[in-house]
């Protein structure tokens, strides 16, 4: 246990663009609520009603909390998608760089085996990068929500610092609950990266995308059918629809009044309908399958 | 006591080319091992598979181990350092021991940073940024301070510098073996370790040509000087080679009697390298 700690930490090390991306995103949104405040604060000179401090004036603190979370939700799916797109870098170069600085015989040398350097890899990709967001999302939430409760005081209105905690949590428990989902889809994903990353001797992306592309084409172009393809838009998009029951979450603002619009997380969860689903099995049970060609390329390949 | 290597019917092909032709040795307990031989000799195929890094067919016991599938639990009592400067780049020095510290369980924190301090390397150097003499001490420290039984150092001083290779064996012999390990090196460079070690292994053409320990050597091989007229005389003994000096002949022999040479002229042990490539050229031919 402590050794796979050690290597998670020396993925972390290695990787720190991995945390340090998302903070930096993180960073831009503070910026962005601090120029908003600076922005508001001349709108409200022109008297447009529909600025936040009217908002702020007009609204109680659950209205608030809505129109906040759903702000948060915007700024956690930012986050998500750039941790989504640093974990494929990631899983692509964790068993390759290794052996492109020729480091991996030191590795080697140590008393770990093959499939604790693996598993940690992937936990790396699939928990800990993603639960360093989770915490990045936090600070960048807290500071958005202070940087805004700060700007409603000065007008008048100071319900919005009664309503962060709420609407951080529920964010932040949405955002758990993807992961884990995230998890469980995507690893057929994140293992077809690591035996990809494991395999290759140059251009990983190539062979990462080039197989699947080949596939569909030759698929298309041989029995003018497009399953192949249809299978990977499945694989990429229908966790979300499996694991998420679609909802309106778009504020809408009629009259004078703020109406929300974020749907509890009891209405909008369906965790029972992605368990259920057969292609989520069949999902991890490829995923570990290809972790474990990894594994085994790890343990024989023989090119240094 | 059993030997901490034994390898029967050793085989290793890559396609067509053979590079280890079973071969059979042991190691016994606390020698310092020379596995010399040519490019392509299979010693670096050797080494792999008493590291549990490649494939291989016949029997390998390595401690009593099974390389290929006890390699984990191998590895916790075997070190090696493969060829100098591949230690990760991104890493910081500080880094380095704490990993190695969180991975290996034999490995004493307060044994590394002792032999550093001998050193000039600052603990918050990013390896990278080391020269490769000081990435080579911080490999040997970092090895060093693991409790094995077995180290196994494949070219270590490949590309240094004459000083931080003399230092390196300096400190293998000073601080490192006791007498209960045991070290198996490859090296290019036979003349430098020659005086360090016990044992002297030549592979060639993926077989073994030589076995012996250094204090046999003396007692099976001979090296004779001869004036050019005595030449003949001495090349109808049967030498396994033979070299001409500044106004002498050099023979190598092997397994002739002292008494039977000596009236031909000088008589000594013969160097290291000059035996090597007395014994690589006839099993060459």
């Amino acid at each position: 246990m402590s050794q796979l700690t050690t290597l998670i930490q020396r993925e972390l090390i290695e990787n720190r663009s991995s945390w340090l991306v998302t903070t930096v995103f993180g960073g831009l949104f503070v910026l962005a609520a601090v120029l908003a405040v600076f922005g508001l604060v001349r709108v409200d000179a022109f008297s447009d009603p529909m600025t936040l401090a009217e908002i702020g004036e007009r609204v109680d603190a659950v209205v608030l909390g809505e129109v906040l979370t759903v702000l948060l939700v915007a700024i956690a799916g930012v986050l998500s998608v750039v941790t989504a797109l640093v974990v494929v870098f990631y899983l692509l170069d964790a068993l390759y760089a290794e052996r492109k600085d020729r480091s991996i015989l030191f590795w080697k040398s140590l008393p770990v085996s093959d499939l604790k350097v693996v598993v940690s890899k992937y936990l790396t990709g699939a928990l800990a990068i993603p639960l360093l967001t989770v915490l990045v999302f936090i600070a960048t939430a807290v500071l958005v929500s202070l940087v805004g409760s700060a700007a409603l005081f000065r007008l008048g209105g100071g319900e919005l610092l009664a309503a962060t905690p709420l609407a951080i949590g529920r964010v932040t428990l949405f955002l758990l609950y993807l992961i884990v989902c995230q998890v469980l889809w995507y690893a057929p994903i994140a293992g077809w990266l690591l035996l990809v990353s494991a395999f290759a001797k140059r251009a990983v992306l190539g062979w990462a995308v080039l197989p699947p592309t080949l596939i569909v084409v030759a698929e298309r172009i041989l029995f003018g059918t497009r399953y192949a393809l249809e299978l990977i838009g499945h694989r990429l998009v229908g966790g979300f629809e499996l694991a998420v029951r679609s909802a309106d979450r778009q504020i809408i603002i009629a009259d004078d009044a703020v109406m929300s619009a974020f749907p509890a997380l009891a209405d909008m969860l369906t965790p029972g309908r992605l368990l259920a689903a057969p292609s989520l099995w069949i999902g991890i049970a490829v995923g570990l399958g290809f972790l474990a060609g990894a594994v085994w390329l790890r343990r024989w390949r023989d090119d240094s | 006591m059993n030997p901490v290597i034994r390898a029967q019917g050793l085989s290793r092909s890559y396609g067509s080319t053979v590079a280890l032709d079973s071969v059979d040795f042991e190691i016994p307990v606390g020698r310092i091992v020379g596995l010399i031989g040519p490019n392509g000799a299979g010693k670096t195929t050797a080494l792999k598979a008493i590291l549990g890094l490649g494939p291989y067919e016949g029997e390998l016991s390595v401690l009593g181990l099974d390389p290929r599938r006890q390699r984990a639990e191998l590895m916790q009592q075997v070190s090696f350092i493969a060829d100098v400067a591949v230690l990760p780049r991104w890493l910081r020095v500080r880094q380095a021991i704490d990993i190695t510290s969180g991975l290996h369980p034999r490995f004493s924190r307060e044994k590394a940073e002792a032999f550093l301090d001998q050193t000039e390397i600052k603990r918050d150097s990013r390896i990278g940024a080391l020269s490769k003499g000081m990435v080579t001490q911080l490999h040997l420290a970092l090895v060093m301070a693991i409790d094995a039984r077995l180290l196994v150092l494949d070219e270590p001083t490949l590309g240094l510098d004459i000083i931080y290779r003399k230092e390196f064996y300096a400190g293998l012999l000073n601080d490192y073996f006791d007498g209960e390990r045991t070290i198996l090196l490859t090296t290019h460079q036979v003349e430098e370790v020659e005086h360090i070690l016990t044992d002297l292994m030549f592979i060639s053409h993926g077989r073994i040509v030589l076995n012996e320990s250094m204090d046999a050597l003396g007692d099976k091989f001979l090296e004779l000087a001869t004036r050019p007229d005595r030449a003949a005389e001495a090349r109808s003994l049967g030498p396994l080679s033979e070299r001409q000096g500044l106004g002498r002949h050099h023979f190598v022999f092997e397994n002739r009697p002292r008494e039977e040479l000596a009236p031909l002229g000088e008589i000594r042990v013969p160097g290291v390298a000059d035996l090597f490539v007395a014994k690589v050229r006839r099993a060459a031919s």
